[in-house]
């Protein structure tokens, strides 16, 4: 478009008419002011919103919340300490976790990080024993293991072990797929369907936990850290998070080998993280829950992905209502503060809520100046009381076992 | 010693996500950060959604705002009127209204390339020469000035924006958009049965001090002129009230308020002035960008307003910016460009599905009511004081 057309206010009286008694308004008419003559960076760009739109606080569910995707605890170096050994970290205690919760309508916490053995016991009893249906904690594969003999019907035992000790379900973070090798470190990234696994899925299905699984990433992970990458910041903030080039499959050939395991273990549930980690094609996910029984997803860390498609958010959440989980990847500080739109608080949660419950235009995923997965805003969902008491609960529930 | 912390090192690498750390591994931070500009942040769009082009309009189209080969173009820059027809009717534009068309001469000249050729497919209006504005006698030089231009062939007459920001008497007062020097100018219009199609403010980010957080911040930077910030200017709902004043003052005047009313970012605002003013409509030149953000309140803006919405886009016509306009008007298609994306403000806008009934005002039935209100010089006589 031509600056000078697209121009509507300055008329040609005013170029007409200048020198007698209106100020030089009309250059912008022809003269091209440089763009980049006040050069600004794109980190300090913080636009405010001149949109004057309904604003629905909604501080409290309209229905009990059962999270299922949240870290308050997680493994982690004994400082200081020389030795191997790995230890619990707890980000927050009980109490302060209640507290919450009890504000914003949320009946129960899944810690997804649980880690394993006596660590996740611990974290069991610090939690979950000691606040029944409030917290519930899932446990995770030991890696590290994976060329010890035995390593397929050890991790199996182990599962089956956390499960008698109280764990809810087994949590497998991006590692696999992502970073974890065949000599652990080093050597070519071992293989999502890989045949050494399936014992650990058989015994969750026959267990009836759920694996809550994140494969892959956002589709922009696996582009270069350009100016035309979508997450530039967030991938410039996190150079790790970027899986483009080296030896990384693409993110379709990621999901592809998931779906391959869904397809082997029909009798396992798959919650399938970060809205089944292509948030950004829905179609596709579709396509999956489709193919795939055993599949549901949870929203965690994807509202943003979701509110800024809310029409075609609104269908798969009607399609799907039966199988879509109410998650948010909590962090609590300080920890948290690296990725805002996963701090645990009450803006966390009124944020999801506004995003479900209201119909609200143009507003932020996360509290945090510059959106921070993303240059963009988002659009609430609007979703009617019967598909919200299952996206709150019910799907959750039922998945978990956790009847009444 | 080394074995465990290879192992430290590589539980911790394989027990905790990288995600989960909150802050890069030691090194990282080392690493230098990639720096771009905004004005190179070029974002392609990861989303799968649904793309519905739509090439021709449902309905034939009146665009009642734009300048195509205006007063102001020099030969040079215009478009030939056969190109221009020949775009349109790809499109199923049925009318072209150029709203820049000054007076005299320079409107005779539009008249006679654009109008004369084409009756049926452009219309043009005519303008205010502020040049003497301290004469005591200039709304009378004017309505003379208008009479004259309606003569010509001049259907309409357009305020541009300098308007309540920058038109001074030679003491350097401003002159308010309400000054009642001007009321003789706005009774002729409602006289001869033509619309004043009034731009009066720009957009709420105008008025904000160029810096980061000013959300046209690149738009500003490439118009600095634009920047209505500083004590030099009235505050810009002042203006609109001025404005809003005058319209009450003339009601048997039709005002096109221009650009959503000047305020599309406060639909609640606009929905004020209109539902207090039956004599104003409003189009939507050039604020595709502000709707299309909000779509659900705009669509209800729509449906409420259906009969007082004109279809304008104060843009070159060619196919591609109609298909854009129509795109979003027809189609409930998500996270696309405006016209002219990323200029006005870096946002995606969504389309509103608007429903056949109110389609079809807004492309031409409620244009067409207004045009049909001319009654032209002959009924003047006597009016004229």
């Amino acid at each position: 478009m031509n600056r000078r057309q697209w121009l509507g206010g300055v008329g040609a009286s005013l170029v007409a008419s200048r020198s007698a008694r209106v100020r030089a308004s009309g250059d912008a008419a022809t003269s091209d002011a440089p763009a980049g003559k006040m050069p600004l960076d794109l980190s300090d760009y913080q636009p405010k919103s001149m949109l004057h739109v309904a604003e629905n606080k909604v501080p409290h569910s309209r229905y009990p919340v059962i999270d299922v995707h949240t870290h308050f605890a997680w493994l982690s170096r004994n400082e200081g300490a020389n030795t191997d050994e790995v230890r619990m970290q707890f980000l927050a205690e009980p109490k302060a976790l209640l507290e919450v919760m009890d504000r914003k309508n949320i009946q129960t916490m899944v810690n997804l990080t649980g880690g394993y053995g006596a660590g996740m016991e611990e974290t069991i009893q610090k939690y979950q024993a000691a606040h029944p249906k409030r917290f519930l904690i899932f446990t995770e594969p030991q890696w590290h293991r994976l060329n010890d003999p035995n390593y397929s019907q050890f991790q199996a035992d182990e599962i089956e072990r956390a499960r008698k000790a109280g764990a809810g379900g087994l949590k497998i973070t991006k590692t696999l797929g992502l970073y974890l090798r065949e000599g652990i470190t080093t050597g070519p990234l071992v293989k999502i369907d890989d045949r050494r696994l399936d014992p650990m899925w058989e015994v969750c299905g026959a267990l009836k936990i759920p694996v809550s699984i994140h494969i892959s990433d956002p589709e922009a992970f696996f582009l270069a850290i350009d100016r035309f990458n979508e997450r530039f910041e967030e991938l410039n903030n996190h150079p790790d998070w970027s899986f483009h080039g080296k030896d990384f499959p693409s993110n379709r050939e990621l999901q592809e080998a998931r779906n391959r395991v869904y397809a082997r273990h029909p009798k396992t549930h798959f919650n399938t993280l970060h809205v089944g980690n292509d948030a950004e094609d829905l179609p596709y996910v579709a396509e999956c829950m489709d193919r795939f029984p055993n599949m549901s997803v949870e929203l965690g860390a994807r509202i943003g992905e979701l509110g800024r498609q809310p029409r075609a958010a609104r269908k798969f959440f009607e399609k799907y209502q039966d199988r879509i989980m109410f998650g948010t990847d909590a962090v609590p500080s300080p920890q948290g503060l690296a990725t805002p739109q996963q701090i645990f608080g009450d803006e966390l949660y009124e944020i999801y809520y506004r995003f479900l419950e209201t119909e609200d235009e143009y507003f932020d995923y996360a509290p945090a100046p510059v959106p921070p997965q993303g240059r963009w805003r988002i659009y609430g969902l609007g979703l009617p009381d019967e598909i919200l008491r299952k996206v709150y609960h019910d799907n959750a529930a039922r998945m978990l076992s956790l009847a009444g | 010693m080394r074995r465990a912390a290879a192992l430290i090192a590589l539980a911790l690498l394989i027990a905790f996500p990288v995600t989960l750390l909150g802050q890069a591994p030691k090194g990282r931070e080392t690493q230098e950060k990639k720096s771009i500009l905004l004005k190179d942040f070029k974002p392609q769009s990861m989303l799968h959604v649904p793309v519905h082009n739509v090439y021709r309009a449902r309905f034939p189209v009146i665009d009642v705002h734009n300048h195509v080969n205006d007063a102001r173009s020099p030969a040079s820059e215009r478009i030939p009127p056969a190109k221009v027809v020949e775009m349109m009717d790809n499109c199923n534009i049925q009318k072209i209204v150029i709203l820049t068309g000054k007076w005299g001469d320079q409107l005779q000249r539009v008249v006679d390339e654009m109008v004369k050729p084409y009756p049926d497919r452009f219309m043009v209006f005519t303008q205010l020469d502020w040049t003497n504005l301290d004469a005591p006698d200039f709304g009378q030089q004017m309505v003379r000035q208008i009479d004259d231009a309606v003569a010509r062939g001049a259907r309409g007459l357009k305020v541009t924006k300098e308007f309540g920001l920058q038109v001074r008497y030679k003491s350097g007062k401003l002159l308010s958009v309400d000054d009642p020097k001007l009321d003789p100018i706005w009774d002729e219009c409602g006289r001869l049965g033509i619309p004043v199609s009034i731009h009066v403010t720009d957009p709420e980010a105008f008025f904000h001090p160029l810096d980061n957080t000013n959300e046209r911040f690149e738009e500003l930077i490439d118009n600095p002129d634009w920047l209505f910030y500083g004590p030099q200017f009235p505050s810009k709902e002042s203006i609109l009230e001025a404005r809003n004043r005058m319209f009450a003052r003339h009601p048997n005047t039709t005002f096109i308020s221009l650009h959503v009313g000047n305020w599309p970012e406060n639909l609640d605002y606009v929905s004020d002035v209109l539902n207090r003013n039956p004599n104003v409509l409003v189009e939507f030149g050039a604020r595709e960008a502000e709707l299309g953000r909000q779509p659900r309140r705009a669509r209800r803006f729509f449906l409420e307003y259906q009969d007082r919405i004109l279809f304008g886009t104060d843009a070159t016509p060619n196919e591609d910016m109609y298909r854009n306009y129509l795109r979003w008007l027809e189609t409930a298609d998500e996270y696309f460009d405006y016209w002219g994306y990323p200029e006005q403000g870096r946002w995606k806008i969504y389309g509103m599905d608007l429903p056949d009934e109110v389609l079809e005002k807004v492309y031409h039935r409620n244009a067409e009511k207004v045009f049909s209100q001319f009654k032209g010089l002959t009924v003047k006589q006597g009016g004229s004081q």
